[in-house]
């Protein structure tokens, strides 16, 4: 039937495409002047404020530390605020380096056990890369296994080295896409500005509704160690 | 609730116009987002040249959706997609519920979709015994109420937190609240248990990526990113029109459709999904589906000003700019697609006959076109419309007729009776012989208007015999 259906659509398709074509001619072209617009560059040296300035405007906490010692801290800081004595944690480098210094807190680091998951108060990962123009995180699922450490536990900690954070939208798709860093695209890359939120009822915004309740960004700025 | 329909308009607009809790919840949503997104629009200083480029991505994709429709599919299937296809609404429902039925699936989590609404999916499962569960907070209330969206964006918008909060006592049983927090948590809650047992996740989709076969979805709430990522089968709904060509293209999107919707400069996620998990992944579905729906999408590729339809994004920005959709809401257009937008695609997806009113609900005031993020001539498409209904002549490619025969009788006498005063003289004479009967053209024509009583004398009497009126 799906056979059928393919082959009907298609053929419509081109009949009524035709019929445009033969009463109203070919359509223009797509006019390159425009695919320039609206495409500031943000330079390297403004990226980490503006990105800042992002996240707080919506309502994500961003601490930036000057290694992955001071964001172990940050980290463990992060985590005693929330009241979360278990965290679960992504299969990143940095990450189980970060964990190896949580004294204290219980780690859940069997990323098949969705029930242990769902239970977690916290998650910790790394973010490959950030959009200073929008104040996003870009979570790409073939470098880390971070798709539900991400989205189940009410608390996100993200890690992000300061030299990921990239300009505008457009620097952002260009890296993800099958021309920049990967040969294939990824399986999911996910876009994350902010904690989950909702205004359904009423218009009166609530956060946490599905997602994380809590976002805390934490840059990294030295480069070797991180 | 009575089931509104969309050749109901006049009827259904004035019960809600009656409806003060209604109407006080649509002045404050429309007056909010309006207001956020003109806040939202002058941070960008290249508006205009977006909104243009962003309309040009998509007449180039409609204008060759033969080839780049093909392109998606093969490089979705290259990725590992099982594509399917389906001519109409019955069509689409068959091919989910036989997807679901295999596999045995008893619960779908479904995220917030136009698409699976227009096709009636939800009532296709329940006949086959398969639970759809909403998860998009608004869709959810809606669900559990029993009722139908009132706002694409806020879909519960006609409905007080009181109200809400007696619903949930008595639907899920929890202490009376009327604290917006305690019920999103109860929300939550509820929510993660279905999602934990779902079988399967049903979703739309926002943009469909010819050059990489992925697809793309916005949202706030992260219902989205639950039902993509936790059931082990995922299957995305989507209308032919939603592809655009690459991946860069994305960007004039993203920068424009959530400023236009929410007043948002983003929404709090995008995700970007390209297949099922492969070998070692632990997470992310085994199975990823998609379902490229046409159900009166091709016809509409035929003319250039009918084709611009299919550009919208459905960000709702017409709505609350509308001020016809201000006072009487999303229920009275008795479709899916409520507002300017859905007073245009209704009618061309469902037959002229079937929502004839629709294109008549709006004072061409123009309010749509100007917010319209890709430019479309909302006013433009009215009146074309209204040409085609009235004119009799339906809409090409299509084999339904624009009016009711006798409808069409009417106006054919009109254009006949136009074209010179003793045709004229015969014709009036026949519609004053036949009003008060009520009956063919002239009841088809009095359905929606009130038809003045015709004068005793007419015009021309009067005008031959010197102007005074006798009576
Ligand atoms: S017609 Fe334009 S303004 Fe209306 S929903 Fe579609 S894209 Fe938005």
């Amino acid at each position: 039937m799906s056979e059928d259906a393919k082959r009907e659509i298609l053929a419509s398709i081109a009949a009524a495409l035709a019929s445009s074509r033969e009463l109203e001619g070919d359509p223009p072209p797509l006019d390159p002047s425009t695919s320039r617009c609206a495409v500031p560059t943000i330079a390297a040296t403004e990226r980490l404020s503006r990105f800042r300035g992002m996240l707080e405007r919506v309502g994500a906490g961003c601490t930036v530390v000057a290694n992955l010692e001071d964001a172990a801290t940050a980290v463990r800081d992060t985590l005693r605020e929330a009241g979360a004595e278990k965290v679960a944690v992504s299969n990143a480098d940095v990450v189980s380096e970060l964990a190896q210094r949580l004294e204290g807190v219980a780690l859940v680091d069997d990323l098949g056990d969705r029930a242990a998951l769902l239970d977690c108060p916290a998650g910790l990962t790394t973010a490959q890369f950030g959009i200073a123009e929008t104040g996003t995180l870009v979570l790409v699922s073939s470098a880390e296994t971070h798709r539900l450490v991400s989205l189940l536990p009410p608390l996100h900690v993200a890690v992000l080295r300061e030299s990921r954070i990239l300009g505008t939208l457009d620097d952002a798709l260009k890296v993800v896409g099958p021309d920049g860093d990967a040969t294939e695209i990824s399986r999911a890359i996910t876009f994350v500005t902010g904690p989950s939120r909702t205004a359904d009822i009423e218009l009166t915004l609530v956060v946490g509704v599905h997602g994380p309740k809590h976002l805390q960004v934490i840059v990294v700025r030295e480069e070797d160690s991180a | 609730m009575n089931e509104m329909r969309p050749d109901t308009f006049d009827e259904n607009a004035k019960a809600a116009l009656q409806d003060e809790v209604l109407r006080g919840a649509l002045t404050k949503a429309t007056g909010l987002f309006g207001e956020r997104r003109t806040a939202a629009v002058e941070e960008v200083p290249d508006w205009e040249p977006l909104r243009e480029r962003a309309r040009q991505v998509k007449e180039e994709v409609l204008a060759h959706l033969d080839e780049y429709l093909p392109r998606f599919v093969m490089n979705a299937e290259r990725q590992g997609i099982v594509v399917h296809w389906a001519r109409d609404a019955k069509e689409a429902c068959q091919v989910v519920v036989d997807l679901a039925t295999a596999r045995g699936v008893k619960t779908v989590v479904k995220s917030k979709s136009m698409t699976t609404e227009e096709i009636h999916l939800n009532a296709a499962l329940e006949r086959e015994a398969v639970e759809p569960v909403e998860t998009d907070l608004g869709e959810w209330i809606i669900q559990l109420a029993g009722e139908t969206p009132s706002h694409i964006i806020v879909p519960a918008i006609h409905k007080t937190k009181r109200q809400v909060a007696e619903l949930f006592t008595e639907k899920i049983g929890i202490p009376a609240t009327d604290d917006e927090k305690e019920l999103t948590r109860c929300a939550r809650d509820v929510l993660r248990a279905r999602f934990a047992e779902a079988d399967m996740g049903i979703s739309g989709a926002n943009f469909a990526i010819a050059e990489t076969g992925s697809i793309l979805l916005l949202e706030n709430e992260g219902n989205i990113r639950l039902t993509t990522s936790l059931p082990r089968f995922h299957l995305a709904v989507l209308g032919i029109e939603k592809i655009i060509p690459t991946l860069a293209d994305l960007a004039a999107f993203l920068r424009l459709l959530p400023r236009s919707g929410t007043g948002q400069h983003l929404t709090s996620y995008q995700s970007i999904l390209s297949g099922p998990r492969r070998d070692g992944d632990t997470e992310g579905p085994e199975e990823v589906h998609v379902l490229l729906l046409d159900n009166g999408r091709s016809r509409m590729l035929r003319e250039r000003v009918t084709r611009q339809s299919l550009a919208c994004i459905r960000c709702g920005a017409c709505l609350n700019a509308c001020p016809v959709y201000q006072q009487v809401g999303g229920h009275a257009y008795g479709s899916v697609y409520p507002g300017p937008i859905g007073a245009i695609i209704t009618p061309q997806l469902s037959g002229l006959h079937k929502a004839a009113q629709l294109p008549y609900a709006s004072s061409l005031c123009g309010a749509c076109r100007q917010v319209c993020p890709v430019k479309i001539d909302i006013p433009e498409l009215l009146l074309h419309l209204r040409h085609r209904i009235a004119s009799g002549e339906g809409l090409p490619g299509s084999d339904v007729p624009g009016r009711p025969l006798l409808e069409r009788f009417g106006f054919k006498l009109w254009a006949w009776a136009m074209r010179g005063p003793r045709r004229y003289r015969i014709a009036n004479r026949l519609l004053r012989w036949l009003a008060p009967l009520r009956v063919g053209p002239v009841r088809a024509w009095t359905a929606a208007r009130d038809l003045r009583p015709p004068a005793k004398r007419t015009f021309r009497d009067a005008w031959r015999d010197g102007i005074e009126d006798p009576s």
